[in-house]
């Protein structure tokens, strides 16, 4: 039970919070959705903060820049000299750049640029280290399991003493979110600087929550640090976002936090619904949902993003088809990428103007709000007018100091021009304009909606990974969640309840279905 | 961190200036020689403010826009990596400071630019002089100034600017006031603010703004209210400080003296806090000035203990101000065609320790000089002071000096002195000390001479009948008189090199000059003596004696005398 104080309600894990701001050494924290990992890293960060009078500082990494600029945000003057950046972003710009000369030669010491897109792929790591000496270019190995940048970097701070009395002297404690993430090569790195470097780490993840194992993500790491000696690990599970039932019914599904299930009065919140054709479903929906709050149907591919959104407009429900922006897109990654996706937002985002656009430039004091805000305009008059277009598009690149003539950025610039006039790409620029959406659950990370639906067909737990989909999907709602089955999905989909219950049932806890979801068959 | 070595190109008066460092360096020499110019560039190089608005045309040597100012700080990290201020460093260089790399250089360059008049200034820093990489910064903030705080201080420091900068701390912080304190201060500023609106005087105004107003336009229900407005923030700038005497009551801190020591206090006190944070670097100018005596004493120990001043440039005129000095870096800037400096590292000696204060007194008169003549003691002192009187009487304010060793070992002044570009000019006794046990005698007077010019002594004395040499003086007198002429070559060397050795000791030299002058002397006070005897009896006081009585002709016979050279030396190195 939460208690409440006023309209403000205390989390009931309130002690392991308070913890959590004091506790010194290393710390590993597992936290599930909606749990404000964020915020307590946020508080504690500003709490070391305060107490440090020293020269030394703190670095803020994670996975994304835009979990970087939340949390640089929400520290605001706090961030004092602080690195708040991507993992990517810190090594390159603390160790590969600065001291990637001191291991393998003068003939480093040069700039070298961030550039992950898949033309430059190398297979073994002298081959990296040599491709870096003639392109100038970070690159990476074909094999998505394995991370060039970090064994790079971990490999000069093995050899480099200078490297390694750096980051000694200079971090106090570094802060990593999302560590379900991490790779073999990122987990690595990372124990060296808290096992080789005693650096103290501050990691927070959620093991429930790693859908990007396709990508390599390593999450048998981040469980291992649970039983690290060196560790002290701590579980958050006060949900601020959604309301009990539906903590509840994602919690029995997840071995690590089946036992936090509370019975609680259950108003029809979670609905499993067998259909036998669209439109039953459709028809369902219509009467189930309400049209006045947020709702996200979360499908597996934006192709069935697209087909169940034209299927509920046609029958008058006003959902919303927001496909993935292809910006966004992994294979794109460069170093000036972030402008082509910030010029988007210009060209697309409702109220994202010169200033935001100037927010998102890594050193903005440099540049005049007049110039960008002259380009940024030029470009927008010719957004049709494709040569004049990548003329203007170049032009910005150049003043934001990079080289718009390039093949990527001729390319970034190409697939730009192609979202800016393509109607379909509007939501995606503007999810949260419109109540009724319809996406991929891999856009939906992060986000939060009152209502969710999600098919059960996309859901098969023999999968690799497709449990931890499944938990961040119904997770998402802070209301209601609709769960639609057609035919034999529905069954395979109750085997799976059946499953949860008796496995909860199991840890000692009393607990029925009918307080857990309501079936419709 | 130890600061290692300073070079000085084209800026002001400094064409081309190379100075070895230590943590802490005392700068001195004549006005005008470019003390201030020297701290300047130390703030230019280190200090954000100082250095924001660039080089004027006249900054440059001579003048001349088409050279390069080049200011270049070299510092040693050596292997230390646990020292604190080794860690701010590599913090704060990052990749610019490769493995094994044990000095670090910082420079500041800057070429005049003739259409906006000014010189900008850049900055370098690395660990070879020839590949130094550029300071990253943003804007004129460079990484270099988040980890080096500039405190300058000079004797024109102002108590109360200083106190009103301070005071805004004092109240600023929200964990500055306790609740009850910020509720119970809050009321009764109300209280003032309401009495204030109450007065009479501001009613009657009020009224009179309303009527005057009135005239211009007249509307129903207006009405003017004039409000006090004093709130806390407003309060830290009524704030003073007074010295409270435990005895007596309180009086405002009006005394020069001791407003600047609360002003050099409250400088301290701010930057403590910093101590952690950054490397704090002093730079000290003139601090005497206005202080007595005493204070000046007690500053220098504050100077040479305390901690806080790790990194130090002190510049100063004041003997009393390095009285303390150990473990410093003496620097001279002197002029010799154009401004060069030398540098001596001086530590007091283990032995010396007890007699500290009496080594650093004298030395600390002596390092202010151009030319210092060292002698025995005090009887020298009298009568060469005497004879200056007559043959150079400004003999100090051409610089030169005369230091009593008295019982302190030559060679330590020696080396300092020399190593600063000062002329030495030694006059000392002819020493013999017989070995226990044996017949032989060391001739520590004529080697003493020698250790200084860096030369083998030379061996003992040997054949020595030790029973009269124990009894009989004249016997002694008499070896040392037969030695002297068994060495006139290396008497001449000596001479050569400003080092006058006696024959035997002062008074029986000086009995060469004035026989007839000291035996008079000894009649004159009914005593049985001769000349010498007379005056070795009671050496202080019947040279005095002697001095003041001395005329012309004495002085003239002393002073062209062979024995006593070392005057002329010392007068003509001065009049030079």
């Amino acid at each position: 039970m939460s208690e409440s104080v006023g309209e403000f309600m205390l989390p009931v894990d309130k002690d392991i919070r308070d913890q959590i701001l004091s506790e010194e050494g290393n710390i590993v924290i597992s936290a599930s959705a909606g749990t404000g990992k964020t915020y307590t890293t946020v508080q504690r960060i500003i709490r070391d903060a305060e107490k440090n009078k020293s020269y030394q500082t703190f670095a803020a990494i994670t996975f994304t820049r835009k979990a970087a600029k939340e949390i640089g945000n929400r520290l605001g003057p706090n961030k004092g000299e602080g690195f708040v950046g991507t993992n990517d972003n810190f090594i390159w710009i603390e160790i590969i750049q600065p001291f990637m000369y001191d291991v393998y030669g003068k003939e480093f010491k040069i700039d070298i640029k961030p550039d992950f897109s898949d033309e430059n792929q190398i297979s073994n790591f002298d081959e990296g280290v040599e491709k870096i000496k003639d392109t100038h270019l970070m690159c990476k190995y074909n094999n998505n399991h394995k991370n060039f940048a970090f064994q790079l970097a971990l490999s000069i701070l093995k050899n480099s003493k200078a490297a390694r009395r750096f980051m000694k002297a200079k971090y106090y404690r570094i802060y990593i979110d999302e560590f379900q993430d991490s790779d073999v090569d990122m987990h690595n790195f990372f124990m060296y600087l808290c096992d080789d470097l005693e650096i103290s780490l501050f990691i927070v993840g959620d093991s429930k929550q790693s859908i990007y194992g396709w990508r390599g993500a390593y999450s048998r790491g981040f469980i291992g640090l649970f039983t690290k000696e060196t560790f002290k690990l701590f579980n958050l599970w006060h949900n601020f976002r959604s309301n009990k039932v539906i903590q509840n019914y994602s919690n029995i599904f997840m071995k690590s936090v089946r036992k936090h299930y509370q019975d609680t009065e259950f108003n029809d919140e979670v609905i499993v619904y067998k259909s036998r054709n669209n439109s039953e479903v459709v028809e369902y929906i219509r009467q189930w949902i309400d049209v006045n709050k947020k709702c996200a149907f979360l499908n597996f591919s934006n192709a069935n993003a697209e087909r169940w959104s034209k299927l509920l407009n046609n029958t008058g429900i006003p959902f919303v088809y927001v496909p993935g922006s292809p910006l966004d897109y992994a294979n794109l990654e460069s170093e000036h990428i972030w402008i082509a996706r910030a010029v988007a937002n210009y060209l697309l985002k409702h109220r994202y103007s010169e200033y935001d656009f100037r927010d998102d430039i890594p050193m903005p004091e440099e540049y005049r709000i007049n110039n960008i805000k002259k380009m940024l305009n030029e470009i927008k008059e010719e957004q049709h007018n494709y040569n004049v277009f990548e003329e203007r598009c170049t032009k910005l690149y150049e003043y934001l100091g990079y080289d718009g003539n390039l093949d990527k950025s001729k390319n970034e610039i190409r697939i730009l021009h192609e979202v800016a006039n393509d109607e379909k790409y509007v939501p995606t620029y503007n999810q949260d304009h419109f109540k009724l959406t319809s996406g991929t659950i891999h856009s939906s990370k992060g986000l939060e909606f009152d209502q969710v639906i999600i098919n059960a067909q996309d859901y098969d737990f023999a999968g690799e990974g497709i449990m931890y989909l499944h938990y961040v999907a119904i997770s998402r709602p802070e209301e209601r969640l609709l769960i639609i089955a057609q035919n034999s999905f529905m069954d395979r989909y109750k085997g799976y309840i059946n499953t949860a219950i008796s496995r909860t049932r199991d840890l000692g806890i009393e607990i029925e279905a009918k307080r857990v979801i309501k079936i419709i068959e | 961190m130890i600061l290692k070595h300073l070079t000085i190109e084209n800026f002001r008066n400094f064409e081309n200036v190379n100075i070895d460092l230590t943590n802490r360096n005392i700068v001195f020499g004549l006005n005008d020689i470019g003390k201030s110019n020297f701290l300047c560039a130390l703030r230019f190089l280190l200090d954000r403010n100082y250095r924001r608005y660039g080089f004027l045309d006249s900054d440059f040597y001579k003048k001349d826009i088409t050279r390069q100012i080049a200011i270049t700080l070299k510092i040693e990290i050596g292997d230390d990596e646990e020292n604190d201020d080794n860690k701010k460093i590599y913090t704060m260089m990052s990749g610019a400071i490769p493995s094994g790399a044990e000095e670090i250089y910082i420079q500041l360059k800057s070429v005049y630019d003739g259409e906006t008049l000014v010189g900008e200034p850049n900055l370098f820093w690395g660990v070879h002089l020839e590949e130094l990489e550029e300071v990253p910064s943003s804007q004129s903030n460079y990484e270099l100034d988040k980890y080096f705080n500039v405190i300058y201080i000079d004797s024109s420091i102002e108590l109360q600017s200083i106190f009103k900068r301070y005071s805004k701390e004092i109240l600023k912080g929200e964990s500055s006031l306790s609740e009850l304190e910020r509720k119970t201060l809050s009321n009764h500023i109300k209280q003032l603010n309401s009495s204030v609106g109450k007065l009479s005087t501001i009613k009657n105004f009020e009224k009179e703004l309303v009527d005057e107003y009135k005239k211009f336009r007249d509307e129903k229900n207006f009405n003017v209210s004039i409000r006090s407005e004093i709130e806390l923030s407003n309060i830290h700038s009524k704030l003073t400080p007074y010295i409270q005497d435990e005895k007596c009551e309180h009086y405002p801190t009006s005394g020069d003296g001791r407003k600047k020591i609360i002003a050099y206090t409250l400088l301290t006190l701010e930057n403590r806090r910093l101590e952690e944070r950054k490397i704090n670097i002093f730079l000290i100018e003139e601090l005497e000035n206005h202080l007595h005596r005493s204070m000046q004493i007690a500053i220098s120990y504050q100077i040479f203990s305390d901690t806080i001043f790790k990194y130090l440039f002190m510049t100063t005129h004041s003997s009393l101000i390095v009285s303390q000095m150990d473990d410093v870096n003496l620097i001279k800037l002197f002029k010799d065609c154009s401004v060069v400096g030398k540098s001596f590292v001086y530590k007091v000696p283990p032995q010396y320790e007890t007699l500290k204060q009496k080594l650093n007194q004298n030395l600390a008169e002596a390092i202010y000089a151009d030319v210092v003549l060292l002698v025995e003691g005090p009887s020298e002192k009298i009568l060469f002071e005497r004879i200056l009187r007559e043959k150079c009487e400004r003999y100090e304010s051409y610089g030169g000096y005369m230091l009593e060793v008295d019982g302190i070992n030559f060679k330590e002044y020696y080396k300092v002195l020399a190593e600063l570009g000062i002329k030495v000019i030694v006059k000392t006794d002819n020493d013999l000390q017989k070995v226990k046990g044996k017949n032989e005698c060391n001739k520590i007077g004529v080697n003493r001479c020698l250790r200084l010019i860096g030369q083998d002594v030379k061996p003992t004395l040997k054949k020595i009948d030790s029973k009269k040499y124990d009894k009989d003086e004249a016997y002694k007198v008499e070896l040392k008189k037969e030695m002297f002429s068994k060495i006139p070559v290396t008497v001449k060397t000596l001479k050569e090199n400003n080092i006058f050795l006696s024959r035997v000791d002062l008074e029986n030299d000086l009995y060469e000059a004035i026989p007839g002058v000291m035996d008079k002397l000894a009649r004159d006070n009914n005593s049985a003596k001769n000349g010498i005897d007379y005056l070795q009896s009671a050496k202080l006081i019947n040279m005095i004696e002697l001095s003041t009585g001395l005329t012309g002709y004495g002085i003239n016979k002393i002073y062209n005398h062979e024995r006593f050279e070392c005057l002329k030396a010392l007068v003509n190195l001065c009049c030079q």
